[in-house]
């Protein structure tokens, strides 16, 4: 009888009567629903599901894989302008608070920045990184406008598990002890914005340094691997006066989010020991960058850098040579993998477009590279060179590349890494 | 001899199928004759009212473009295309629902009927608009606003340099759609001057700033009016999108799973004939109609079809790759980049300003993708697709003509011109998914002997109805099954220019001088409707309604529409279920499957 009430083509609205001629309830229409005789509502199992059972275990790691990045996608999209629900983005842009990501110097990974800007030209910053390094933060207060900033901040950095194998290119990878680097730093710092071909930046401060036994109990200590006493920063606080200088030249623009062109950038950093710390060096660094596409999809990207670093009195503190390995140089090797005043490295790229979002807001592109390098004490002394190679996936946007993952062979095994943020 | 290891294996796993099959009763479904139908507007029962749900629309697209593509060939559910939608009547269709309404499949629309599709002259929007709020989510710029009448239409303007272009291709597939049976809201052409606007006092509504920055996102027509896509608030209580996987939780009628509904497989179809790229469940809504209190699912905003990519014409990707494509991104992967996909060497050249770009020959119905990959178009099988070709062949060259007419476009050359892709790519369209199966439709038992010596099946074929084959090239093969009586005939027969084709299932060596008529088949009879299926609903005026139908009486006529030049690819049989009602007139069909 029941079954009977909704066996009809009659339109929805007179299909809405029970069978004592009264409306139907939701709660009596369960009843009905129960009672119906229909087809079924999903496929009932048969012998393709007892083959599908392993396959379905095979597909679990990708499907677990998919669902965090959906998760994570789907948690990164409420942040960001268009998207749907609830956009703390724009909450916070309401009230001038502006979310960024930046480095907070080598090691330190990528730290997320705040920055409220509700009373111009005034602003004031934060950075911390805890994720990808044991602590790090950075404020600051500044004066912007639309072509220039200075601001003035504090700057402190622990990296309690920073690695060394020693000095040199040929230093052993058996040799790996761990240390503890603290850094504060107070200063100033005035930038041109990046809207310009030619931009300069330049600052000034003061800082400490001290060095302590690393937190990696897996690890031996610096001091007992190496004698202290040749590893000049190792068991002194080093105060330093420092000022610098960046100059860009750059001659690249964004085609179809494409990076394409030239840009030279030329970096001095003055160290200047103070107090009883007898050591003043010049950092100074050349770096070009090259893309040169084959089309709106394919090319290649090329790097050189060359840094050297003349000093005088005890030299250049262990911690402040210059660095082969990590996420951004030699990319196989570990981070800070070799250490020497002196440094020469490039990178290949083999860039080629995977993903392109219909509008043409964002794009992603594999990279298949081959990173070398080498540290030496003297320009005039570099050989033995190092070679990694691997691939990756960057993603771009109108700001240029960003986020970017990659796994990359070097002669000491494979590496992985992710960052949010990309500066080639 | 040890058994090699490969062998244990086998060994183990034809053990575990054997224990998993008699767990699982892995009996599969039963023939589709033998199965419950879906029954009419079963899903307009009373239901207490639902949430309205906002969900964040990344993560499904994302699991269905990621997991979903590459867990498909691990899928055994997708191998062969073996698993058909669930909610099919006998007759391999679906019943009206607060899904799909049968419109063009039950009666011949008249082109003006299919001009105004869901509107009415007394619905169109009368000035002055009171502009209410501004538009929120999608690219396209607008604003709410109510009329003279009290009622509230959502204003979209087209692209600056694309005027007529999306707000013509909203209202072309909105008649479209609605044609085919979707419910869709009603579109309208709203061409108005700013005077008409009204601007409420600060606080209210948006300012006039606001209403300006809205207008500069688009151009006046040369008169210095506006033109907007208008579309009405549709009547109820909006609940949200409704997903094409899974069902709605808190929705006791929602009952089979979206991925195995008919009417969102065959929707692909539809989909792709008018390049509906847009289709994802942002542009659906479940709207809550009380009284009586249920569910009814819209399709909405038909922006980004036919030519229109909304704010800017389509471009030869849109249809062909998915917005993230998981095979054609490790395709590129493997390839360092040198894998191109078909339509990147396109020469892409924009037909007209209001038409945008729509393809003819690139266009392929069986490969089209929408822009996101969804688990019901996923699903398709050649039984799904048939059907929705059936909706779309039933669209005549003078009912598209009537629906172009409706989007207002700026020229009769453009007009036309639409006109003709849309039936160039219906005619694809149609050819394509009804070469895939044996589109016989109408089926009838004629001349029956009681002896059950013979009798004389009568079909439609659309494939040549619809002109999409000749009778010249059509050949039929036929095997009747019926182990209870010992008969298992086969035969073949020649299709005839007759509207219906006729085969004589008779014992193999004898011969049949009985004549079929050619009469139309009655209604009352199990009888046709425009497009094959018997009319009206389930039960209701089927042949065999009332028959006592079990496996022990059915037999089964299985038929193959074999073509000459030959399909692209085999054909699927159509299976006849036919009822043996023994002394009274042998037998009679009692439902079709494709």
């Amino acid at each position: 009888m029941l079954v009977a009430l909704v066996l009809t083509a009659a339109p929805p609205a007179a299909a809405q009567e029970s069978q004592e001629g009264g409306p139907v309830s939701p709660d009596s229409a369960d009843a009905i629903r129960a009672s119906l005789q229909r087809p079924p509502a999903s496929h009932p199992p048969d012998e393709r599901d007892v083959v599908g059972a392993p396959l379905f275990v095979i597909m679990l790691p990708l499907r677990l894989a998919a669902e965090l990045l959906s998760l994570a996608a789907g948690g990164v999209s409420a942040l960001l302008p268009e998207g749907e629900g609830p956009n703390l983005y724009e909450v916070l842009k309401v009230w001038g608070l502006e979310l960024s990501v930046r480095p907070l110097g080598p090691g330190a990974g990528d730290a997320v920045q705040a920055r409220l800007t509700r009373f111009q030209p005034f602003f004031v910053e934060a950075a911390a990184s805890v994720i990808l390094s044991p602590g790090a933060f950075r404020t600051a207060l500044g004066l912007t406008n639309e072509d220039q900033s200075l601001d003035g901040g504090f700057t402190f950095r622990r990296l309690t598990e920073a690695d060394f194998w020693g000095v040199g290119i040929n230093s052993l990878e058996a040799d790996k002890s761990d240390y503890e680097w603290q850094r504060a730093q107070v200063g100033a710092a005035g930038h041109t914005r990046d809207t310009a071909t030619f931009r300069f930046s330049g600052g000034a401060g003061w800082e400490q340094n001290e060095i302590r036994e690393g937190n990696n109990n897996s690890l031996p200590g610096i001091g007992d691997t190496f004698p202290l006493d040749s590893l000049f920063g190792a068991q002194e606080t080093v105060r330093y006066v420092v000022g610098g200088g960046q100059f860009t030249a750059d001659f690249t623009h964004l085609k179809s989010l494409q990076p394409r062109g030239f840009k030279f950038i030329g970096d001095v950093a003055f160290h200047g020991g103070t107090g009883d710390t007898d050591s003043d060096f010049l950092t100074l660094q050349g770096e070009v960058h090259g893309y040169l596409p084959i089309n709106d999809r394919q090319a290649f990207a090329l790097l050189g850098l060359v840094e050297t670093q003349p000093s005088w009195g005890r030299g250049v503190p262990f911690y402040y040579l210059s660095q082969l390995g990590g996420p951004e140089f030699l990319r196989g090797y570990s981070t800070a993998r070799f250490r020497d005043r002196d440094r020469l490295t490039w990178i290949v790229e083999w860039r080629y477009e995977a993903w392109r979002e219909l509008q043409g807001r964002a794009r992603a592109e594999w990279f298949v590279f081959w990173d070398g390098g080498t540290v030496a004490p003297s320009l005039g002394e570099l050989s033995d060179f190092r070679y990694d190679y691997g691939f990756g996936l960057r993603f771009a946007d109108q700001n240029g590349p960003g986020a970017h993952f990659f796994f990359a062979w070097g002669d000491e095994g494979f590496r992985f890494s992710l960052r949010l943020i990309s500066s080639f | 001899m040890r058994p090699s290891r490969w062998s244990s294996v086998i060994a183990w796993w034809g053990g575990a199928c054997v224990v998993g099959l008699t767990l699982a009763g892995c009996s599969g479904l039963p023939p589709l004759a033998l199965r419950p139908q879906p029954i009419p507007y079963a899903d307009t029962l009373p239901i207490h009212e639902p949430a309205n749900l906002e969900p964040n629309e990344i993560m499904p697209l994302l699991r269905e473009s990621v997991v979903g593509e590459l867990g498909q060939p691990f899928d055994p559910d997708d191998w062969g295309k073996k698993n058909e939608a669930l909610n099919l009547t006998h007759f391999d269709d679906v019943v009206n629902s607060a899904w799909f309404q049968h419109r063009i499949m039950r009666r011949e629309l008249t082109a003006e009927e299919v001009g105004l599709g869901p509107t009415a002259e007394a619905g169109r929007p009368k000035p002055p608009y009171v502009v209410t709020e501004l538009k929120g989510a999608g690219i396209s710029p607008g604003w709410w606003v109510r009329d003279a009448k009290g009622d509230v239409y959502l204003f979209k303007f087209d692209p600056p340099d694309n005027l007529y272009l999306a707000s013509a291709a909203n209202t072309i597939s909105d008649r479209l759609f609605w044609t085919a049976g979707y419910h869709v809201p009603e579109d309208y052409i709203a061409v108005f001057d700013t005077a008409s606007l009204v601007i409420q006092p600060e606080g209210e509504g948006p300012t006039r700033e606001e209403v300006r920055e809205i207008l500069a996102r688009t151009s006046p027509l040369p008169d210095g009016r506006y033109r907007a896509i208008a579309s009405r608030l549709l009547p109820g209580k909006p609940k949200g999108p409704f997903r094409f996987r899974g069902v709605r939780k808190d929705d006791p009628n929602d009952y089979y799973l979206h991925q195995n509904r008919r009417e969102l497989r065959g929707l692909y179809v539809m989909a792709a004939w008018t390049n509906h790229v847009d289709i994802r469940f942002a542009n659906t809504l479940d709207v809550f109609i009380d009284p009586p209190g249920f569910l009814r699912h819209y399709l909405q905003d038909f922006g980004a079809t036919l030519g229109s990519g909304t704010i800017r014409p389509h471009d030869p990707r849109e249809g062909t790759e998915y917005n993230f494509d998981v095979w054609a991104f490790l395709a590129r992967l493997v390839t360092f980049g040198f894998y191109t996909a078909g339509w990147e060497g396109v020469e892409y050249e924009i037909i007209d300003p209001s038409i945008g770009w729509l393809p003819v020959e690139m266009y392929h119905p069986g490969r089209w993708k929408p822009n996101w990959p969804n688990a019901a178009f996923r699903s398709v099988t050649a039984g799904d697709g048939y059907w929705g070709a059936k909706l779309v062949s039933a669209l005549g060259d003078e009912m598209i003509r009537a629906a172009v007419g409706a989007g207002e476009l700026p020229s009769r050359k453009a007009a036309d011109t639409l006109t003709a892709i849309l039936i160039a790519r219906r005619d694809k369209t149609v050819r394509y998914w009804f070469d895939r199966v044996s589109p016989v439709e109408n089926v009838r038992v004629e001349c029956a002997d009681a002896s059950g010596d013979g009798f004389v099946l009568t079909f439609e074929d659309l494939g040549i109805g619809s002109g999409v084959r000749a009778a010249a090239g059509t050949q039929y093969a036929w095997e009747l099954e019926d182990s209870r009586r010992g008969r298992h005939w086969r035969g073949d027969a020649t299709a005839t220019i007759r509207e219906r084709q006729a085969i004589h299932v008779v014992p193999p060596g004898t011969t049949d001088s009985c004549l079929p008529s050619d009469a139309p088949p009655d209604p009352s009879a199990g009888g046709a409707s425009p497009r094959g299926s018997p009319g009206g609903e389930a039960g209701e005026g089927e042949a065999g309604e009332g028959a006592d139908v079990t496996a022990e009486r059915l037999a089964v006529l299985r038929l193959r529409a074999g073509r000459l030049p030959p399909q692209t690819s085999e054909p699927r049989l159509a299976t006849i279920y036919l009822l043996w009602t023994g002394e009274e007139g042998g037998y009679t069909v009692v439902g079709l499957e494709h």
